[in-house]
């Protein structure tokens, strides 16, 4: 076992295991820094895939961005742990542990499937595991892919880009007519409002 | 064992802990959490693809950014409908969340 593939392996359980922390720790604010450091480790499993332009977006917009909007939605609603409560769903754990075990095991006999049938598979021999390696840092040849990137979505992809900007435009806009404060004629109604169903 | 396997595999573990966390955790903000986390499996999966498919087809790369702008319109939603469920409702709690069903 080389280094590359210890650093594989660290890297991939350290993903793994922050996301069972977020999964399973009971205070919101910390499962959101755990999902920052699940981020930042598949930024890094995308740098030794050779995809540069997306790891510096994992980076950007998803421990960055989208992070920074659940921390202000935590803390903005001072939520504290998960109210110990009397169980309104009981066994749900249990079944929710039991189906997500179905479908770690049909994405496993999918996966055996595939690597069992070796000869059909597309993925040819070249590729051995000695070759994934930590990638050099990005150079020419990382300005090139991403140069590569660009060209493919302006050109190949162009509808389902432009497609993408009005999704994002609808988004904002249903976020700020979902989130916006009531106009103070509108509030009346507001003071009659039922606390807990 | 074969790298694109190792990635898969990986890939496979990170979704069905997010799909576990979407099904037993009863805080709306960690149920957009746990789909986030099945989001980066699929990007994974996409971008682990592209590398060791054909190399000189970048549609998995492409794809995988739409996954990321489609998570980021997500987040924004979603997040924006808890801060209005909690300004009705005055909690989060999805077991109490019925006041859409009648």
């Amino acid at each position: 076992m080389n280094v590359a593939n210890l650093g594989f392996f660290l890297v991939a359980g350290l993903s793994i295991v922050s996301a069972g922390f977020v999964i399973f720790h009971p205070n919101p604010v910390r499962s959101a820094l755990f999902l920052v450091v699940n981020f930042i480790c598949l930024a890094i499993l995308y740098l030794t895939l050779n995809a540069q332009l997306l790891a510096a977006l994992q980076v950007i917009v998803y421990a960055g961005a989208i992070m920074v909007l659940f921390l202000f939605v935590i803390m903005l609603l001072n939520l504290g742990g998960e109210r110990a409560r009397e169980d309104a769903l009981a066994g749900q754990k249990f079944a929710g542990g039991f189906l997500a075990l179905v479908v770690l095991g049909a994405l496993s006999v999918g996966l055996y499937q595939v690597v069992s049938a070796k000869e059909t598979r597309p993925v040819t021999d070249a590729w051995r595991l000695e070759q994934m390696r930590f990638q050099a840092p990005p150079g020419k040849e990382g300005e090139v892919q991403i140069a590569q990137i660009g060209s493919e979505l302006f050109r190949n992809y162009l509808y389902p880009f432009e497609l993408t900007s009005v999704l994002l435009l609808v988004g904002l806009i249903g976020a700020v007519l979902l989130a916006k404060r009531r106009l103070p004629e509108q509030s009346q109604p507001e003071g009659q409002r039922r606390d807990r169903p | 064992m074969d790298p694109l396997n190792a990635f898969l595999i990986v890939s496979a573990g990170l979704f069905s802990v997010g799909v576990f966390g979407v099904l037993t955790r009863r805080n709306a903000v960690a149920i957009l959490m746990s789909i986030e986390l099945m989001l980066n499996a699929a990007n994974l999966n996409l971008i682990a693809f592209a590398r060791f498919g054909d190399p000189t087809v970048l549609a998995g790369q492409v794809f995988a950014i739409f996954v990321l702008t489609v998570a980021a319109a997500e987040a924004a939603v979603g997040l924006a409908i808890v801060l209005c469920v909690y300004r009705n409702i005055r909690h989060i709690n999805v077991d109490d969340l019925h006041i859409l069903k009648w």
